[in-house]
């Protein structure tokens, strides 16, 4: 608590660099697009000043948008999910291993990442090109070539691949901080393997797993080049819909609309998912 | 406890939905080659550029790899004007810029609908022709088009045309018409294998043209029959892609595809397989060009920029570093024999001309963005 009023004043002194910051960067854009989306489009492409709600009466009749929206939203919760049940043991192994190897373990999870992130897809490209890695490697073994590239499959599996360590992280600095020993109290107390694990390590990581599952959601739900470059016609999700809408048409107030509705919701799952797993562990019967 | 949280999140949201915006380059009809460009010649300097009145700097807005590093350091050296080339990939980015003022640029090269936009919006300047004496290289069948009648605002720069790329080891006979990529029966021996190019007006007014009707059509039951067309189609494709298509044909990824004049022509280099045609219902035309900007103070500097620009060795070794069409009848028998050779095939004759149009983009473009989301999300 703070005590005096001078004090209280100190606080929002040192607060404000950040408060400028976020005003100045995400505040006054935000404001922009708010704008944008109540006007309409000039011939030229530009934006025409009159207000109006059209774009939004006009959002909520685009099946373009919507179909695009929920393979968005289908894509993200697949790789995240998948992303999670890989993070989880991994990260495990690595909080488990001694002081030295872990360092040495998170640095191999890491260092791929100090590449250019296209430079990554890009190599995804090879890996899974008709006459790519894969392919070549199934002919030499005498099967037939797959069709991998230009799918979804190719875009979930290269999300996977990019968002790894945003949720091994997370995870690992959870279960770093969780004293494994109270497994052991839970293993004499009668609990097996699975209830041990779900009734004393998972609570205790949640906000580890909350964390790492919003990392790697939010960008992946809103990804573009990835699903641009790999996903061929199958691939098409709402940052490669923004992206017609900004640089193409250009309809920029069209595509603002299209911002605020996708923002919205995201902010609609995000707390309702704060809502959910916050309520879950601690809605348990004990004993 | 549950409201910090909530907070915590709420702010990784935030900054998360900021790094998410970071766009990343993408389709540009100017391609890169490895053509390997011949020198500047450095003897044209008894010319009639009034040096005392060149400005010291100058800023070009122009496409990503279009203007040879050699040619710009061949001006700077020859003027003693230092030049800063900055690049966009859209012309809608660039006419972003350029319609918020104070872009800071000289000269931009936008498309031909484009000139018309920025010329119709105020924002180009009057080129003063006797600043540019080497106009009389450029074709005149390059010049005096719908877009800028009497060239008062734009210099034709490069120019190309869209049709149809294929491996002729692989797709037999030879195509001579866009049924080939429209009916179903025809595509579906290279399934998977054939690409159309990741353009709304590309892709749909291929489609209108096969339909008999005009590529730049916006009347809904013409735009309702083409995205028929193209949904039926979109099951059959590898992608749509524009960026590096000449990379796909060369190594045989793709056999059959949509494609730009000079994407082919860099493809044919690597594979001499590689066929083109411009289909009977006709193709693309697009001409990419030099403008002033109004806000310069600096036009006699860019007037001769743009004049340098088209002198015959700075023209070809323009195209050879593109490999697209050079509007420069004097730069052309400049050109290497293997761009020659490409020329041939790619440079379309008087009767293929005919069949050729330009993409009218501006009042009607949200009826093609419209069709082209519903296509790709479906």
């Amino acid at each position: 608590m703070l005590r005096s009023r001078q004090e209280q004043r100190r606080a929002w002194w040192q607060a404000s660099p950040a408060a400028i910051w976020l005003g100045l960067f995400f505040l006054a854009p935000l404001a922009l697009i708010v704008l944008y989306s109540l006007q309409s489009r000039a011939n030229d492409g530009t934006v025409l000043w009159t207000w109006t709600w059209a774009n939004y009466a006009q959002l909520m009749r685009d099946s373009a948008f919507w179909r695009t929206l929920w393979l968005s939203i289908w894509i993200a919760v697949v790789v995240t999910a998948i992303t999670l049940v890989i993070s989880y043991p991994l990260a495990y192994f690595i909080a488990t291993r001694p002081r030295r190897w872990r360092i040495v373990l998170l640095f191999g999870i890491m260092i791929p990442f100090w590449t250019n992130f296209l430079v990554r897809i890009y190599a995804w490209k090879v890996l899974l090109g008709n006459a790519g890695v894969i392919n070549q490697l199934l002919e030499g073994l005498g099967m037939q070539p797959l069709n991998l590239i230009n799918s979804r499959l190719a875009v979930i599996l290269a999300l996977i691949y990019g968002e790894l360590p945003y949720m091994v992280l997370p995870l690992y600095a959870a279960l770093e901080r969780f004293d494994h020993t109270q497994m052991e109290a839970a293993y004499d107390l009668g609990a097996n393997h699975w209830r041990a694990f779900r009734r004393v390590m998972l609570p205790q990581t949640m906000a580890g797993i909350t964390a790492g599952a919003i990392l790697v959601f939010i960008p992946t739900v809103g990804t573009f080049a990835v699903s641009d470059i790999l996903g061929g016609t199958e691939g098409f999700m709402i940052g490669n819909l923004l992206d017609l809408h900004f640089r193409t048409t250009p309809n920029w107030p069209y595509g603002s609309a299209i911002s605020m509705i996708f923002m919205l919701m995201l902010l609609g799952a995000i707390w309702l998912y704060f809502r959910v797993t916050k309520e879950v562990p601690d809605g348990e019967n004990p004993g | 406890m549950h409201s910090k949280r909530w907070m915590c999140g709420l702010l990784l949201v935030f900054v998360l939905a900021a790094c998410g915006t970071n766009a990343t380059p993408t389709s540009t009809p100017a391609a890169a080659t490895s053509a390997a460009p011949t020198p500047a010649s450095d003897t044209n300097t008894s010319d009639s550029v009034d040096r005392s009145k060149l400005a010291e700097e100058l800023h070009v807005f122009a496409w990503g790899e279009y203007i040879p590093e050699e040619v710009v350091a061949a001006f700077e050296h020859e003027y003693n004007v230092k030049v800063t080339v900055d690049t966009y990939s859209s012309n809608e980015e660039m006419a972003a810029k350029v319609r918020a003022g104070s872009s800071g640029y000289d000269i931009v090269q936008p498309s031909d609908y484009m000139v018309a936009l920025l010329a119709e919006g105020g924002y180009l300047a009057e080129i003063n022709p006797a600043n540019i004496p080497n106009l009389h290289n450029i074709d005149p069948a390059n010049m005096g088009l719908y877009y800028d009648p009497d060239n008062k605002y734009s210099v034709p720069y490069l120019w190309g045309t869209t049709g149809i790329a294929f491996d002729t080891t692989a797709v037999e006979p030879a195509p001579d018409s866009w049924a080939i990529l429209f009916d179903p029966a025809k595509l579906e021996p290279y399934k998977n294998r054939t690409s159309m190019l990741n353009d709304e007006r590309e892709v749909i007014g291929a489609a209108l043209r096969y339909l008999g009707k005009d590529q730049n059509s916006a009347d809904a039951a013409d735009l309702a029959a083409a995205k028929a067309l193209l949904t039926a189609q979109k099951p059959l494709l590898a992608k749509y892609n524009s960026d590096n298509v000449y990379q796909d044909l060369a190594s045989g990824e793709i056999i059959l595809a949509q494609a730009w004049s000079g994407d082919t022509g860099l493809a044919m280099i690597d594979n001499p397989n590689i066929g083109w045609v411009i289909p009977k219902e006709g193709g693309v035309i697009w001409q990419d060009n030099l403008a002033i900007l109004k806000e310069t103070p600096n036009q006699y500097t860019a007037e001769t920029f743009i004049n340098f620009l088209l002198r015959p060795e700075i023209g070809a070794q323009i195209a050879e570093f593109t490999g697209y069409l050079t509007p420069n009848t004097a730069a052309a028998p400049l050109v290497s024999d293997q761009l020659k050779q490409i020329y041939q095939i790619i440079q379309p004759d008087a009767a293929t001309r005919q069949r050729l149009d330009w993409l009218r983009k501006g009042a009607n473009a949200t009826a093609f963005s419209d069709v082209w989301a519903q296509v790709k999300s479906n």
